[in-house]
């Protein structure tokens, strides 16, 4: 709802009431002006059968533009609309020109081609007819040469006719799907098979016996060398010298290239090679490339050496006339020179383990804002919530959920030791007569009073405000955070000596079909999604879960009444669980937006739902991602954006009110897995499963931080609450933390013995919370681990040394459970850790 | 990882190598579909005589694509926050290529590989049984399954983990081990552990003291329980000896099975022995009957690792084993369960907790033995280390118990025969004789070859020989006709006592 509307004292969000009216209005404009071509090229769910084999054109395009919901979210005037013009055109330039990069290198793996199509429905919705840009031209040839490829020859001639393309137009200005093969074929000599073994034992020699100075650095080669030597083994058709020099080798390399080594040793064949459905063909295409694609150093393998060291490595291929090595090293490996003194193992370890080496020093030179935003004025919503407040407290305490949740948090086991911020719950608030409410309030104000002072101050690192649009604070927001704050004002700030209480919710029965929890802002919702395709939501409060009554009903209640919050909503409806049904496969990420009003949820059946959580029903589908999609999450401003990852290399910034992606991040070389918003929304992270994590620019689309050092499969992330460090956690059950000032790894934090799948900071930052697979959930000393760091302030330009990255003296509890693995953690607003996970038996 | 390689597509297949465990690579690429493998699929379908070659290309082909699959099904397991591949994700693998899944294989959790080998072929399989469909249409609805329902408890209150059912043990049975073993092991890991605590070190420093070699002053254990142990401990021990049987065999059931206990044991266990002492002089065999069964409890505690407390639980074992005098009434009373439940104890003991440095069992056997030779022990004794002797094991008898028979015998006889005995001792002698035969004659069935000649036996063992002769001669009369009946099942050779608490 606009603000506009709203004004007065009784605020409350009646943005599902509008809805259910406005719906039906709203639906059909968007499909109505799609272009018939879109609409007849796809089927809207299942993919075609081409996708897999289009290799590098992944035909994105399939897009959501012709889903014909009869369930939009409300689109007039309900949400906050983004400046749709210019707005959109300022956007779209970068990130087409960054598409446009990427179609044209060809390397980019199968992310490349997403965008482009993205783009053309955006603009076919708005402006078509006009002038034709170089990525609209070709997001057409894609859909041509799909069009060519299922023989659908009446829809080519029609889509030609159309969009005035000739015949001639469409030869050499689309990348063909043999691109793999002229790819590969670089890999095609004439060498002797028999010579490699003995070309990388003499390699391997040399490293081995060279001073411990220069030893691991020019060691970073060897890993390349061997992924190359053995492809170019099987491109040419020597299997069984490929065979047993992988035999040979494999045992040597390093313990964290396992996963890969299992990959690449599937790869027995030419055959394999080629095959358009090896997953590891990128391997050998464009997956050893770094940092921007169509950057010169795209499709290399990144090895990062001081000067010494390689001009050792560079003498040795000199004077002994290695030519296989040589060439693999002057054309597949890109040698960052430094000048300074040779790193140690341990840190060349630390960040190993990316599928295309180390990051480039230029990946993160670009400025990024990691400041917090401003926080709102919330001197004037007082008064209001305080209204609000007493008006609920008359009725029933719908509306007082943040408080009584502390306090029903804790089970009924509650020992008399818990926590005094729990126990001493002053519930008085909302059942106190409304005069003595009143008078608390002007207590807390003085409080709060100073809480704002402290963050009203402007952070030098901030992002101006208006270099991302975000949605005006509506009313709910206001009062949601001027609620957060003054619970704020009771938490215990914890430390190495103020420990936190924890309180583990065991999902008991769940039989190995819980694949997510997540928990609300406040604490007081829970949402498990299943394997079965089903979410369930949990209430913690007393309060419990109540529908909006039916329009009809709505109609005859009395607007102007005070309780009409409470008059809404349907008491025969109240539950403390609901199911929310509409997936049709495993559920593997869900999120509340920040009023709890909305879940939104990412499933394998490659689809993003909003939901209501008035309504209790599906509001949008959005298919944009045409494989599975694992993770999807809100912006922590309004619920207006969300971002999504999934299978196909990507991640995309999408707004509720817009079938399409706003923004597609391509440039991941496997899976995306993990997604999150930086605090101040104009940043997204992601982690992937090609075990690297970068950081993206909302406004401009491009990825402004690359950090490696992960060996597994990234799982989940977090910022720091005052934004500038990022946190990490994988499958190799490490935890890393970054500093997003400069990229650099300032800490692993080892302790884990399996898959870390939740991280939670304290509310105030002090302490950092992870849990996972090996049932056991621990504490570190986040202030210790960055106190170097923000006392120099200089930054360091090297990256930081051994001693800065052991995690000792960081742990500062460890709990275990007795075979619950924990999937999610999160703090309360009053610092008390909830932690949950299905029982395992 | 081992389990990406189990259940799922490869029916009939079998992958050469199993599944790579751990390995890196090596194993990975030389996990192979047996071309015979890929023969008998090709009969399956009706391909007779496929070329050698071809099998080959095929089972290669197959195999790079099943990993592929596989590796790519893994990917939905890891996502789906398991660590088990199920059937699903080889579905969802499937599906994200495009190819249809295989339907109707899923199923329970765990499907069993079974292996089975013949005619040269070794072959693994699932078992998928024929159904009889009027039998699935009629089978009675299956129970509908509990919904997931969530339950809440405190996994730590101000950095302190409280010991609930609902949290692990504060030390498992392991590091109880591992400190018992090596005391010091326990100081640094207890600074480690318990970092937790508010004014407790970081983690760093116990290391640090280590390489400056400064020696470790044992920690003085703070014995102290909270309130609430403190109530238990009272519920516990006023239920395990009051008169309340509904009550004690609940307090019981909490002993047995609760993981808090660690604490509290040095309390129960000292309460125990003080328990025996004084009503071993009492002669109050109730009591010391509740007592053994709460000793019974504590050893079945899968979390409790008791070595710590065995000198104060030995003794009180062997005090109800083999006491002269356990009851006021030993002539009515049934002290004999007793001293049988107390040896079934020492045998557990002995049987957990025996290591190559306390060297429990040897030292209780001594202790048997010598009681059994002194020539002074009342007979009630001479029952309890015989009993005692008899639960250690056939080996056991072997040595200490037949070579004394005679001598057994003669103070038996000397008992039953003679006049002047009290009705007790008649009635120990009468037990022991029992006992005697029982324990002995299986031992002579094997150690001895048929035909068992009675004058033999007169010679050999005295008194018992004419009992001992038709036992043993009973029992070779029941393994040749079990034989016939079914030869695998055989006659049970450990005799099962009555429990103590029936005999009152």
């Amino acid at each position: 709802m606009d603000s506009s509307s709203g004004g007065g004292s009784n605020n409350y969000p009646t943005v599902t009431v509008a809805n259910d009216s406005v719906i039906t209005s709203v639906v059909g404009t968007p499909s109505q002006q799609q272009s018939p071509v879109m609409n007849n090229s796809q089927p809207a769910t299942t993919p075609p059968p081409s996708l897999t084999i289009g290799g590098g054109m992944m035909p994105m395009e399939v897009d959501t533009h012709n889903v014909n919901h009869t369930s939009s979210t409300g689109q007039g005037g309900q949400h906050h609309q983004f400046p749709p013009g210019p707005q959109q055109n300022t956007q779209q330039s970068p990130n087409s020109s960054l598409q446009n990069g990427e179609n044209s290198s060809s390397l980019g793996g199968s992310g490349s081609g997403a965008g482009g199509s993205a783009e053309l429905a955006s603009k076919m919705n708005g402006n078509a007819g006009t002038h034709m840009t170089e990525a609209e031209k070709n997001a057409l040839m894609v859909v041509l040469s799909f069009l060519k490829k299922h023989n659908l020859k009446d829809t080519e001639e029609s889509l030609k006719k159309e969009a005035h393309i000739a015949e001639t137009d469409i030869r050499g200005s689309l990348p063909m799907d043999s691109d793999v093969h002229t790819v590969l074929s670089s890999y095609a000599n004439d060498e002797n098979p028999d010579e490699y073994t003995d070309a990388y034992n003499q390699l391997k020699n040399f490293i081995d016996t060279s001073l411990d100075a220069y030893k691991y650095e020019v060691g970073q080669i060897l890993w390349p060398v061997f992924v190359h030597m053995y492809l170019e083994l099987v491109y040419n058709e020597h299997e069984s010298q490929a065979n047993s020099f992988f035999l040979r080798f494999s045992k040597m390399q390093e313990t964290f290239h396992e996963t890969d080594l299992i990959s690449l040793g599937s790869i027995m064949k030419k055959e394999h090679l080629v095959h358009s459905e090896n997953p590891f063909r990128s391997l050998a295409g464009g997956l050893y490339s770094s940092g921007k694609p169509g950057s010169p150093t795209s499709g290399l393998y990144v090895v990062r050496m001081s000067r010494e060291a390689q001009s050792l490595l560079k003498r040795f291929l000199q004077e002994k006339r290695l030519k296989l090595v040589q060439n693999i090293v002057q054309d597949r490996i890109h040698i960052e020179v430094y000048d300074g003194i040779p790193r140690g193992k341990a840190a060349i370890h630390a960040v190993a383990g990316h599928l295309m080496g180390e990051a480039l020093k230029q990946d993160n030179k670009a400025k990024v804002y990691y400041g917090l935003l401003r926080e709102p004025d919330l001197q004037n919503v007082q008064m209001d919530e305080d209204d609000e407040e007493g008006g609920a407290a008359a009725g029933t305490s719908t509306s007082t959920g943040g408080n009584t949740s502390e306090s029903q948090s804790a089970p009924s086991t509650q020992p008399s030791t818990s926590q005094s911020g729990a126990k001493t719950d002053p519930q008085s608030n909302a059942q106190g007569t409304p005069g003595g409410g009143e008078k608390s309030s002007k207590k807390k104000k003085s409080k709060k009073d100073w809480l704002l002072s402290k963050k009203g101050k402007n952070d030098p690192n901030a992002p101006p405000i208006t270099r991302m649009p975000l949605p005006e604070l509506r009313d709910v927001d206001k009062i949601e955070k001027a609620k957060a704050l003054r619970e704020a004002a009771k938490r215990v700030t914890l430390g190495p000596d103020k420990m936190p209480s924890v309180c583990f919710y065991t999902i008991l029965n769940g039989d190995h079909q819980v694949t997510y929890v997540k928990w609300s802002e406040d604490g007081t919702l829970m949402a498990i999604g299943f394997a079965s395709s089903l979410i369930k939501v949990w209430t913690m409060t007393p309060a419990k879960l109540r529908k909006l009554k039916p329009a009809s009903d709505l109609a005859e209640i009395d607007r102007e009444a005070d309780d009409v919050l409470v008059r809404m909503m349907d008491d025969h409806s109240a539950e403390p669980n609901r199911c929310l049904r509409g997936h049709s496969g495993p559920v593997y990420s869900l999120d509340f937006a920040p009023d709890k009003a909305y879940l939104l949820s990412s499933s394998e059946d490659c689809s993003i739902r909003l939901w209501s959580l008035l309504t209790w029903t599906c509001l949008v589908v959005y298919k944009g991602h045409l494989f599975p999609v694992w993770k999807a999450v809100f912006s922590p401003h309004g619920g207006y954006y969300f971002a999504s990852a999934g299978y196909d290399c990507t991640a995309r910034l999408w707004a509720t009110d817009s079938y399409t992606a706003l923004r597609v991040f391509a440039g991941h070389y496997s899976d995306v897995t993990a997604i999150l918003f930086h605090p101040n929304s104009n940043y997204i992270a992601t982690g992937s499963s090609d075990r690297s994590v970068r950081l993206w620019d909302c406004v401009s689309g491009s990825c402004v931080r690359l950090m490696t050092g992960h060996k597994g499969t990234i799982h989940a992330l977090h910022f720091s609450a005052d934004g500038r460090f990022l946190v990490s956690s994988a499958a190799d059950s490490k935890v890393l933390v970054w500093d997003l000032a400069n990229g650099n790894l300032l800490t692993c934090l080892n302790m884990h013995k399996s898959t870390v799948y939740s991280l939670s900071f304290s509310r105030e930052g002090s302490v950092l919370a992870t849990g996972g697979l090996d049932y056991c959930v621990r504490l570190w000393d986040f202030m210790k681990m960055i106190e170097d760091v923000v006392t120099e302030e200089g930054g360091a330009t090297i990256p930081p040394d051994v001693k800065k990255i052991s995690a000792d003296g960081l742990l500062i509890g460890e709990f275990y459970t007795k075979a619950t693995p924990i999937y999610s953690l999160h703090f309360t607003r009053r610092n008390i850790l909830l932690a949950s996970g299905p029982f395992i038996y | 990882m081992a389990d990406r390689d189990s259940p799922g597509g490869m029916q009939g297949g079998s992958p050469s190598g199993g599944a790579p465990v751990g390995g890196v690579g090596v194993t990975a690429c030389s996990a192979m579909l047996y071309v015979d493998s890929v023969k008998a699929m090709a009969e399956s379908v009706g391909i007779s005589n496929l070329q050698d070659d071809a099998a080959k290309d095929l089972a290669e082909d197959v195999t790079y694509r099943l990993k592929c699959i596989i590796q790519d099904a893994a990917k939905f397991m890891e996502l789906g926050r398991r660590i088990k591949l199920n059937v699903h994700d080889i579905d969802h693998a499937l599906k994200v290529r495009n190819i249809e899944p295989l339907y109707g294989l899923g199923g329970p959790e765990a499907l069993p590989f079974r292996f089975a080998s013949g005619g040269g072929r070794e072959i693994h399989f699932i078992e998928d049984k024929e159904l009889e469909l009027s039998e699935v249409v009629n089978a009675p609805i299956p129970k509908v399954p509990q919904d997931v329902c969530l339950r809440a408890h405190w996994l730590a209150i101000e950095g302190v983990q409280p010991s609930i059912p609902e949290n692990p043990p504060p030390q498992s049975k392991d590091q109880q081990r591992s400190d018992s073993i090596d005391p010091t092991n326990k100081n640094s890991k207890g600074t480690k552990g318990k970092g937790l605590g508010p004014f407790t070190p970081t983690v760093g420093k116990p290391l640090k003291f280590k390489t400056s070699e400064q020696v470790f002053v044992k920690q003085l254990a703070t014995h102290e329980l909270s309130v609430e142990q403190q109530l238990y401990y009272k519920e516990i021990t006023e239920a395990c000896v009051g008169s309340d049987e509904i009550r004690r065999s609940e307090a019981l059931q909490s002993l047995s099975n609760d993981p808090g206990l660690y604490e509290m044991l040095p309390r129960l266990c000292t309460f125990i022995a003080e328990g025996v002492r004084v009503n071993v002089v009492h002669y109050n065999l109730a009591l010391l009957i509740y007592l053994m069964r709460m000793v019974k409890s504590l050893l079945d505690n899968q979390t409790l690792y008791l070595e710590k407390y065995l000198h104060e639980i030995i003794p009180s074992i062997v005090t109800c084993i083999v006491s002269k005098q356990l009851c006021l009434r030993p002539d009515q009373d049934n002290h004999w369960a007793l001293r049988d439940f107390a040896s079934r104890l020492m045998a557990q003991v002995c049987k957990n907790y025996t290591t190559s440095t306390n060297n429990i069992q040897t030292r209780m056997t001594k202790l048997f033995g010598s009681a059994l030779n002194n020539e002074k022990a009342p007979l009630a004794s001479v029952y309890g280390a015989i009993a005692g002797l008899g639960e250690l094991g056939n080996e056991v008898v072997k040595v200490f118990i037949v070579p004394m028979i005679s001598e057994i015998g003669v103070r038996v006889e000397f008992c039953l025969d003679g006049v002047g005995h009290s009705q007790a001792d008649k009635t120990s002698a009468q037990k022991i004789k029992a006992l005697v035969v029982k324990l002995a004659c299986p031992i002579l069935k094997s150690a001895r070859k048929s035909p068992d000649v009675l004058e033999e036996y007169k010679s050999e063992f005295g008194y018992f020989a004419a009992s001992l002769h038709v036992g043993v001669v009973a029992l070779r009369n029941q393994d040749q006709k079990a034989a016939v009946v079914s030869p695998s099942v055989r006659p049970p050779t450990q005799p099962i006592g009555a429990g103590p608490s029936k005999g009152l």
